[in-house]
């Protein structure tokens, strides 16, 4: 993958910065900076926000390019990574759900691989206020009806809630994800040994492309429900250590880019 | 001189809900109601503890739905205002806070942590579209100075707020920190200022009367102190206070007696008291809606609940952050079994 432009619409942003300081073509004409040379993409990668985005899709969607969301505007295929790559061949926008849908949604979606009887999942995910930007604080309503609306889509159950929290602890805080479950039946050893096994395994997966994810809290259960808890730690490049939640969504959105790439490809080839 | 005006704001329908897992019936909310308006009491906040759409496993079920005890509520008020309590995070518009207005809810309160009130700056513009009021408190507002809690209200003042009130959610709030907080708010913004105090120190009375002192317009109190842990202020005892203190309210306190009354008698399954535990939470600044959930933890891993209340003040936790409290009393059990 090569990043042919940057785009942003302050001149001012230590993002384009950095991106100019890698010899990066940058412009601070937003979105018209892309389509003046969007013959030349096979990708776009929008990280504005949920509005911002409902438009930008308005002037991208007749193009041959393949659009990845980073906003929880929920317009294209939800991916998540570890859970649906092979849907990137589905559809022209690629919406990678939320930073909470992409670390919790794997747990809820191994939880009920494992216990099919799995009938409610709750995700509470909790940020450092100083990883949240304008973007992410204005569409916070977006981003629980996006990560309720995935959840259900995914794991196929019927009630889902989505809850975030933002902590402005210093140090900052490590993104953290817990997931809830209820069952119609109380679990059996056999049932928590599939659980484990289950959600071990997917966590595995997933630090596979964001390799600062990790299981805090095994299962731990009462009656009929249960919660596990994953941390992310992001790689520490760019964006500091703690904003996991902005690593695991950038991550997904490369690996996600890199299989419609090979799309691409083999399109050129044949 | 004539003598000062005081809103007074009863949120023992909402917060007190704490104390017994959210399970309010509609049929005590709309006596409780009814009894409360007849005592004057102005405002009365309806719902989970932690407001529309918060039941969860996070924070606890509801037993009732928000619809469910809205209605009543609403059906048996007659001069009282019916407010609903929302956390965004929690509630969005579309799915909790638009459903209310059409029910009839015109009063909300929003309530950020005290340092993110730009989270809730959509909602106060969609409920003032919709011609509903829109009052904001700051939670856990002991964590940072007063500087730092005027900025985040002249946001809210900005967005259209009408009050904003100062959360001790901990109840660990100083006599002397409730007098520079107050007072910076009150000299700093064009728009009201409340008080709502926890007991955990013992103080919430005496904060609710500084803080009326200090210009505050509107203060918070709840039947006999209903509510988690060391409870909230005692609405009884606080009205009292306010009118040794020559300050005037629309409450009559006999009256208000009485609904206390029938409080203890029916939804109050214990008389909050500040045990041991509400006073290490108080002084080490922790939430008080945590109390049950830390209790118990502590029961089920066998960790002290004074361990738990350091850690989740070393990590410096916000109201919602219940599932944090599990993860640590997890983590502590295995190193006790490790050393």
């Amino acid at each position: 993958m090569h990043c042919k432009l940057f785009a942003g619409r302050r001149k001012d942003s230590p993002g384009l910065a950095i991106a100019s300081k890698h010899g990066i073509t940058v412009s601070t004409d937003g979105i018209n900076g892309v389509l003046k040379i969007l013959n030349t993409l096979d990708v776009v990668f929008d990280c504005t926000g949920a509005d911002a985005h409902r438009s930008h899709w308005e002037s991208l969607k007749k193009s041959h390019v393949k659009v990845v969301d980073l906003t929880p505007s929920n317009i294209g295929i939800p991916i998540i990574p570890s859970v649906n790559l092979q849907d990137v061949h589905c559809a022209q926008n690629l919406s990678l759900v939320t930073c909470g849908g992409q670390g919790a949604i794997p747990i809820a979606y191994a939880l009920k691989q494992a216990i099919p009887d799995l009938d409610y999942f709750e995700v509470v995910n909790t940020i450092a206020s100083k990883s949240a930007g304008p973007a992410t604080r204005d569409n916070l309503d977006d981003y629980i009806t996006t990560t309720e609306s995935v959840l259900k889509r995914l794991t196929g159950v019927k009630d889902a809630k989505a809850i975030l929290i933002l902590n402005p602890a210093e140090p900052c805080i490590n993104m953290k994800s817990t997931v809830f479950a209820s069952s119609r039946n109380a679990f059996s050893e056999h049932d928590k040994e599939k659980i484990t096994r289950s959600v071990n395994e997917l966590a595995a997966s997933v630090s596979q492309y964001v390799p600062g994810y990790r299981i805090t809290m095994q299962p731990v259960y009462d009656g009929k429900n249960l919660m596990v808890s994953i941390e992310v730690l992001g790689i520490g490049d760019y964006l500091p250590r703690y904003a996991g939640n902005l690593d695991i969504i950038t991550a997904a959105a490369i690996a996600v880019a890199q299989s419609t790439n090979q799309v691409v490809k083999r399109a050129a080839n044949a | 001189m004539p003598s000062q005006q005081i809103t007074i704001l009863d949120p023992s329908l909402r917060d007190g809900s704490h104390a017994i897992g959210h399970s309010l019936t509609p049929e005590s909310v709309a006596r409780y109601v009814q009894l409360i308006d007849a005592a004057g009491v102005d405002i009365a906040e309806v719902g989970h503890g932690l407001g529309l759409g918060a039941s969860s496993a996070q924070v606890g079920f509801s037993k009732f739905s928000d619809a469910c005890l809205n209605r009543a509520a609403l059906d048996a008020a007659k001069r009282i205002k019916i407010c609903n309590f929302v956390i965004p995070g929690f509630a969005t518009v579309e799915r909790d806070i638009a459903p209310a207005i059409e029910q009839g809810i015109s009063v909300f309160r929003f309530g950020t942590h005290c340092t993110e009130a730009d989270l809730s700056k959509r909602h106060i513009q969609f409920v003032r579209k919709q011609g509903a009021t829109a009052m904001t408190s700051l939670i856990m507002s002991h964590m940072v100075s007063a500087e730092t809690l005027l900025d985040q209200a002249l946001k809210l003042q900005d967005y259209g707020a009408s009050s904003v009130t100062l959360m001790d959610s901990a109840g660990a709030y100083s006599m002397s920190e409730t007098t520079d907080k107050i007072s910076t708010l009150v000299e700093g913004l064009n728009i009201d200022v409340g008080f709502h105090g926890h007991n955990n120190l013992s103080l919430s009375v005496a904060n609710s009367v500084i803080a009326a002192k200090c210009g505050a317009k509107i203060v918070d109190g709840t039947a006999r102190g209903f509510g988690a842990g060391a409870g909230n202020t005692p609405i009884e005892t606080m009205v009292a206070a306010l009118h040794k203190e020559q300050f005037s309210t629309n409450v009559d306190l006999m009256k208000l007696l009485q609904a206390g009354a029938y409080a203890e008698a029916t939804f109050i399954e214990t008389l909050p008291c500040i045990t041991e535990s509400g006073v290490i939470s108080g002084f080490y600044g922790i939430c008080g809606a945590f109390q049950k959930h830390i209790l118990s933890a502590s029961a089920r891993f066998g960790v002290s609940v004074e361990e738990i209340c350091q850690e989740l003040s070393n990590r410096k936790a916000v109201a919602g952050q219940e599932d944090l409290i599990y993860e640590i009393a997890v983590n502590l059990q295995k190193r006790v079994a490790n050393e």
